[in-house]
């Protein structure tokens, strides 16, 4: 009798010790690790840990594309948001890593357009999705909570959001479950170009937005090698055979290159890089309707 | 004696889940003093948290990072050492392999606080992270937007 108290004491305290390590909320992890897991084992890492982390850090983080849309006097549209209830349709581990990247991007995008007040359903598709792949504890949504109701401090919002997001791809990569942290950069940086593509521009500020979306060519290359590491699996390969007719219209965008050397020197306490290099993204109407179609196409697969 | 073991057994997980905790929130507190301290109204980007034991012999070990940097940007990367260690992070700025700066000039021993590069030519760049003379340390890496 005392043996059997004694186990089911460990058993108890044992649980509330990895309770309390996880710290999430208590949601049932469904089926998010089906093939995931499996793949996670699986994988015969063409590269290693490092390289991932080196090569995921080149997929911005959608501030960037958010702030020029905003400063070029592109008007925010809600149409372009994946809808909140579409999470209910989000029930293996792929689809809800790669739309945790499209409703993180949408969180960050709405910020930026001062939406805060809107943004809690999404911080909870954030929070939920993230939960459910066992990196809810990265994401600090009792104070991005608050700053969304209060309607103030964006760059506080912003700088938790991003810094949860790289939090995540980090621990997901230490945890051998990088596919995960790749379909997460994946449904951010898809999300980034979607609403790009797709927003109203005009003659004045048309040209900036198109160069910002042809550099994303670089972009492009660096998000396939990473997915063709998982392509034993039947839907990363999926993703990375419609990545590839993406590719086939950013091959349509030409960058041109002048390198000068760079001068580095010192002014009042820091390293100053004055740099004459130059590069100059060419990209017409036609070219961005290829990109959007396909962009469009493979989103919307994404969020169904 | 078989409790005796079974609790010892457990002791020794629960200490090490901890342990796993108190890190995690160490290395937070550490991202968020390093942030505070370069709170310049600049954007946050991206940080790259490195952590590197002593090299006993040969070169230092480097963590390297890709990074998309857009033209007509400047940007700053900062540079946060963990105090309690011995190592001193160097970061070094690349675009392919052409080298552009670095945060320590070997010259006169001077390691500089960051960083600044206003980005002519967008595409992609490296950043390299080392810890001088291969000692040990903890660092962070960070870049802010300062449009």
């Amino acid at each position: 009798m005392k043996k059997v108290y004694s186990i089911v004491l460990i058993i108890l305290i044992g649980g509330f010790v990895l309770f309390y390590n996880s710290c999430s909320s208590g949601k049932e992890r469904d089926d998010a690790f089906d093939i995931l897991e499996d793949t996670a084992i699986s994988e015969e890492m063409e590269f290693e840990d490092e390289e991932i982390v080196g090569m995921i850090s080149s997929v911005p983080n959608p501030v960037e594309m958010s702030v020029l849309l905003q400063r070029s006097d592109v008007v925010f549209s809600q149409e372009l948001m994946n809808p909140v209830n579409n999470i209910d349709n989000y029930n293996s581990g792929f689809k809800k890593a790669l739309n945790l990247g499209v409703y993180g991007t949408n969180l960050v995008h709405m910020n930026i357009y001062d939406r805060s007040v809107a943004t809690v359903r999404y911080l909870q598709n954030v929070r939920n999705l993230a939960e459910d792949l066992r990196i809810g504890h990265f994401f600090d949504y009792e104070t991005l909570n608050r700053l969304s109701e209060q309607s103030r401090n964006v760059d506080s919002v912003l700088y938790i959001t991003n810094r949860s997001f790289d939090e995540m791809t980090r621990y997901l990569i230490e945890e051998n479950r990088s596919s995960l942290a790749v379909l997460i950069a994946s449904g951010t940086w898809i999300e980034s170009i979607y609403i790009a593509t797709n927003v109203e521009t005009f003659p004045e500020n048309k040209e900036i937005i198109y160069e910002r979306i042809g550099e994303q060519k670089v972009v492009l290359d660096n998000l396939m090698l990473l997915i063709s590491n998982f392509r034993d699996d039947q839907q990363f390969d999926e993703l990375f055979l419609d990545l590839m007719k993406l590719k086939k219209e950013f091959d349509k965008v030409n960058i041109e290159y002048i390198h000068k050397d760079p001068i580095m020197k010192e002014v009042d306490g820091r390293i100053v890089v004055v740099d004459k290099s130059t590069s100059k993204v060419n990209i017409d109407d036609e070219i961005v309707r290829g990109i959007s179609d396909k962009v469009n196409y493979i989103r919307n697969k994404i969020i169904q | 004696m078989k409790n005796n073991t079974l609790y010892i057994k457990f002791i020794i997980i629960a200490l090490f889940f901890i342990y796993l905790d108190v890190n995690a929130q160490d290395t937070k507190d550490f991202a968020e003093q390093c942030h505070q301290k370069h709170d310049n109204g600049g954007r946050f980007i991206r940080e790259f948290p490195v952590q590197h034991r002593a090299v006993e012999s040969g070169s230092p070990r480097v963590a390297r990072f890709n990074v998309v940097l857009n033209r007509g940007t400047k940007y700053r990367f900062y540079i946060c050492n963990d105090e309690s260690k011995p190592g001193e992070l160097i970061l070094s700025l690349y675009r392919g392999s052409q080298f552009l700066a670095t945060s320590y000039m070997i010259d006169n021993d001077r390691h500089f606080p960051y960083i600044e590069y206003e980005v002519s030519a967008s595409g992609q760049y490296s950043i390299e992270l080392m810890f001088k003379d291969g000692e040990e340390g903890r660092g962070l890496g960070v870049i802010y937007s300062m449009d």
